[in-house]
């Protein structure tokens, strides 16, 4: 259905490739787990530290592989919150111009923030979404705040963002690997409400699913506290975005719950071989069916998370070793830049 | 013990492995001073109160789409009944993403059974009637949503069933939220953080049907207002209303002041806010004063946290 990108250096293909690469991701979220499961202990070393090395279960090609040893990341709540600012800092300015209309004020953006080119200001022809749409820009101008409150002097800047939508811009690159649109078309996001509602989707769920990913690896439970507050905000703002999608998608004629399922599908492809990501309606991409899939949920009900190397490769657009690309041209700043896969 | 370290949906068989970790856990917190041994003990019952939210939900749910039940889930506690209700007449995405936020609320309760394990409770008496007795006639009087006196029918009308389902919802997700930072658990800290969510999508999609239904049919604002100003109350929860509100700006040519609405129950510090379980228990047991049982729950939430803190 969708074109995945295959890492032409891997040996035995898109599926070893893909399943080492969680493997990697894996062991990071260890070193989180378990060096506090065993702090009660006083010894808050992980368990991995006797054996860095764990023997992949289940691999298929023992040979000639490059051997992934799992990346043992300290992550501190700083660390953490530095990386969730900075995808806040993405959507905030994604919403700020084109809903406000200007971009971040100084103040919020952090000295130096370089200049965004792309988005513009969205006429909405349809009043209560373009309601709920402003209350999303204020909305993360809110937790902008917060974010940068908690980190005091330790906030970072924005970095560079990528929401151009020309020939190079992340929307047509992504609108044409989601087969949205054929080169040379291009998908100008700011045009109209549904493709704007589709752009938001796709950056909507990035978010909610790196704040669950992130939680459980925070330290301290004031943070915990405050960032699970945060979290839920960008739930509902998801699921605002989400229930707009499918309402306006039930339309005679309308491809928006087929391109859902399709840019799902493109995310799901940076990230492992598991499925950690659905369209806004049950049926496949093909023939998309008019039930809810509001929910973005397992099938257990609960919210897909990623830890944040795996958000880095959906961020980044690539399911190759990066440190940048995509929506941030330059990489985000800070301890946690690169992607799973090492 | 890798498989509790599998990321994404926890499968049946990893979330056994997670109880066989949590067993570990308990073990080890044994020997730790017994300040941090009761820590994990917290975990267990938060998730069992969570569980009465879930049961007493899913059921409310059920009914609403389908016209009947679901088999009551069994476990320590007493196992009761359900005072029903009956299904409501609504179109079909209404009904599509009614019969969604069911199965998920229903769904959720697995993996937090498969986590507890053996002392997870089974669901108690509930009460989801309609009905001058019933606990959402005694609800939307509270909040003004009808005079004193007037009964209220949840099942009556699409508008009332989701009154009556955001009241639920916006309980469940704030409690939650409450609840979060109590966990010491790591496993458990990663299901409750999808379980908010998931919670919070339910609770946006409700608010949105309000707030668009409330375009052309304005007390639906004004009511949920009032719902969101008793939870306010009886729980000490920060959270909006539903109706939009003003807010000014430096916008591309000045100063600008525009409406936004108010579908996120978020208030300007960018969260949504939390309570404690006994807060949460006022608005179930719908009571001011301190008790163990009423309203939702006639004869009591089952598990260790069953005590409300009264208003």
């Amino acid at each position: 259905m969708v074109m995945h990108e295959v890492d032409p250096a891997a040996p035995d293909g898109e599926a070893g490739a893909r399943r080492r690469w969680l493997q990697a991701g894996a062991g990071l979220f260890a070193a989180g787990l378990f060096g506090s499961l065993s702090a009660c202990g006083g010894d808050d070393r992980s368990p991995l530290a006797d054996s860095p090395t764990p023997t992949p279960t289940g691999s298929p090609s023992p040979s000639p592989v490059a051997t992934v040893t799992p990346t043992i990341q300290a992550l501190t709540d700083n660390d953490l919150l530095i990386f969730i600012l900075q995808l806040t800092y993405l959507q905030a300015e994604f919403y700020s111009m084109a809903i406000l209309g200007v971009p971040l004020p100084p103040d919020l953006a952090g000295a130096g923030a370089p200049a965004i080119a792309g988005p513009r200001q969205i006429t909405f022809k349809t009043a209560a979404l373009g309601e709920m749409f402003r209350e999303l820009a204020f909305g993360k101008l809110d937790q902008l705040t917060c974010l940068r409150e908690m980190l005091g002097s330790a906030a970072v800047s924005r970095p560079a963002v990528d929401l151009d939508v020309t020939e190079n811009g992340v929307f047509t690159r992504i609108a044409r690997s989601a087969a949205i649109v054929k080169s040379p078309e291009t998908f100008d996001v700011y045009a109209s409400e549904e493709a704007f509602l589709l752009a938001s989707f796709f950056l909507e769920d990035i978010i909610t699913a790196a704040y669950k990913g992130a939680l459980p690896l925070f330290q301290k439970s004031a943070t915990i506290a405050i960032c699970g507050g945060l979290l839920a905000t960008s739930a509902c703002h998801t699921a605002m975005v989400r229930s707009q999608l499918y309402l306006s998608g039930l339309a005679s004629g309308s491809t928006l719950r087929q391109r859902s399922i399709r840019l799902s599908d493109l995310r799901d492809s940076y990230d492992s071989a598991t499925d950690l990501d659905q369209g806004v309606s049950g049926g496949s991409a093909t023939t998309p069916n008019n039930s809810a899939n509001v929910t973005n949920a397992d099938g257990e009900g609960l919210i897909y998370g990623r830890p944040p190397q795996l958000t880095l490769n959906v961020v980044y657009l690539t399911n190759l070793p990066a440190t940048s690309g995509g929506f941030f041209p330059d990489g985000l700043t800070g301890t946690i830049r690169q992607t799973a896969r090492t | 013990m890798n498989n509790i370290l599998q990321w994404g949906r926890l499968s049946r068989r990893e979330a056994i492995g997670s109880t066989l970790a949590l067993g570990a856990a308990t073990v080890t917190a044994l020997s730790c001073p017994a300040g941090v041994a009761a820590q994990t003990l917290v975990d267990i019952d938060v998730l069992n109160f969570a569980l009465n939210l879930s049961y007493l939900q899913g059921q409310f749910l059920s009914y609403i789409v389908t016209g009947a039940g679901v088999s009551a889930q069994t476990g320590t506690g007493a196992i009761g009944t359900v005072n029903a209700g009956r299904k409501v007449a609504l179109d079909a995405p209404t009904t599509s993403m009614l019969t969604e936020i069911g199965s998920d609320t229903r769904a959720a309760a697995n993996p937090m059974r498969v986590i507890i394990g053996a002392l997870a409770i089974g669901q108690p008496q509930l009460d989801i009637s309609g009905g001058a007795n019933g606990p959402f006639t005694a609800v939307m009087q509270l909040a003004g949503v009808v005079p004193t006196g007037s009964e209220f029918d949840p099942y009556g009308s699409e508008e009332n069933m989701l009154y009556s389902v955001f009241y639920l919802k916006a309980t469940a997700l704030s409690t939650y939220c409450g609840l979060l930072p109590l966990l010491t658990n790591r496993v458990v800290i990663q299901l409750f953080s999808g379980l908010i969510e998931t919670e919070a999508h339910h609770v946006a999609v409700v608010r949105g049907l309000l707030y668009a239904r409330g375009a052309s049919k304005p007390q639906m604002r004004a009511n949920a207002d009032k719902i969101v100003a008793f939870r306010r109350a009886w729980s000490g929860t920060i959270e909006q209303g539903v109706s939009p509100a003003t807010r000014t700006y430096m916008g591309p040519a000045g100063p600008a002041t525009v409406l936004a609405s108010n579908v996120t129950p978020t208030s300007r510090n960018g969260q949504v806010g939390g309570c404690t379980p006994a807060q949460a228990l006022n608005l179930l047991y719908v009571s001011r004063t301190p008790v163990a049982q009423g309203g939702f729950f006639p004869l009591g939430v089952n598990g260790n946290l069953r005590t409300s803190a009264g208003v």
